[in-house]
């Protein structure tokens, strides 16, 4: 079958659906009387137009509309994170972990020691403080908060963008 | 079937406070709803969670209904990106879940049609989504073409495009089956 345009398509479409008259609906018949491709075209497109309309609408359960009016307080859901991209995020975050973990673990932080004088910031003059004191810093330490921060960011992560929507799927399958 | 006068006033009255009213609004077009999203879950679980997640970001968003298309108009857009962001997120991970048989839609295939409607069921499934999506909603009656392409977010032009690619698509799959017929007369 040769392409047909646009144009010739949208016209067989429009004499199927009885929305032509006039002119127009002599033009596309006498078309129609000396194409025999035409006819075919017109066959096929009432195919189509018979075998689509006939998926006919469809209905939710008989509780939607009370699960809607039930839910309505609640906010609507907004997840930033597919499931896939949690997955990605969360293998990031665990390699992190890891590096991290193997690195305090070699004692690369240990040397990482010392004090930060806050009493040798230079503040704005006209601004005077009492003697600050010095803040002790370990670098082990700093470590450790970092990757204690990213295990529970990873859990976070694995219930709200894996775990919670995999369950959720589950339940309503089994519905 | 409500007019357009009577659904904003109805609206007006939501907006006022009476949120039981909402109720009318999702009795009347919680089908089309349903069957837009049908169209692109492709399963009846996940087009109802679509649907009734839908209706509930409409009433959240109910004030900024500026009402210069009608409220079905902007309702079924709701569902459509709702679904279709749905749709994106599970595609990967839960695609064997995905696929499981689904007993309640698949009653509405197989036993019923002709042949040549399962054929075209496969061939649309073999259509790139937003043409076959474009398709399928202008043949739902209920959408004219500019409503076609305000649902799916798209220019007219383009919905134009994309309902004759599908078709020509369509009529070029058919066009087998038919000459096989013809030759069985």
């Amino acid at each position: 079958m040769e392409k047909i345009s646009q144009g010739i398509d949208d016209l067989l479409v429009a004499y199927l659906e009885g929305s032509l008259n006039g002119d127009k609906l002599e033009k596309v018949k006498n078309r129609l009387n000396g194409s025999e491709e035409l006819r075919h075209r017109l066959e096929v497109l009432k195919l189509i137009q018979q075998s689509l309309e006939s998926n006919t609408l469809l209905h939710p359960s008989d509780n939607f509309t009370q699960h809607v009016m039930g839910n309505l307080h609640k906010a609507p859901t907004v997840s930033l994170l597919s499931p896939k991209n949690g997955l990605i995020l969360l293998t990031g975050i665990l390699i992190a972990i890891g590096i991290g973990a193997s690195l305090v673990n070699t004692g690369v932080f240990d040397t990482l020691n010392g004090m930060l004088p806050l009493n040798q910031i230079k503040l704005p003059s006209g601004i005077s403080t009492p003697a600050l004191p010095s803040i002790p810093l370990s670098g082990k330490l700093i470590v450790n908060s970092i990757i204690a921060l990213n295990i529970g960011l990873a859990f976070l992560l694995l219930d709200r963008t894996i775990l919670k929507p995999f369950f959720n799927k589950r339940a309503r399958m089994h519905v | 079937m409500i007019t357009v006068q009577e659904e904003n006033d109805l609206i007006d009255r939501i907006l006022a406070g009476d949120k039981q009213l909402y109720a009318q609004l999702v009795d009347n077009y919680k089908s089309y709803a349903f069957t837009i999203a049908y169209k692109i879950m492709e399963n009846r679980p996940d087009a109802e969670e679509v649907a009734q997640d839908a209706f509930i970001k409409a009433y959240h968003y109910l004030k900024g209904f500026n009402r210069s298309a009608r409220f079905s108009t902007w309702l079924y857009r709701i569902v459509f990106n709702t679904a279709i962001s749905h749709k994106r997120k599970n595609r990967h991970v839960f695609q064997s879940i995905d696929n499981t048989f689904d007993p309640v839609g698949e009653s509405n295939h197989s036993l019923e049609k002709d042949d040549k409607s399962v054929f075209i069921d496969q061939a649309l499934k073999r259509l790139n989504e937003a043409d076959r999506l474009s398709l399928q909603l202008f043949y739902l009656k209920e959408f004219s073409l500019e409503e076609v392409a305000d649902i799916m977010g798209q220019k007219m032009s383009t919905t134009k495009v994309r309902i004759h690619r599908a078709r020509q698509r369509l009529a070029d799959e058919l066009k087998g089956i038919l000459k096989k017929e013809a030759l069985t007369l």
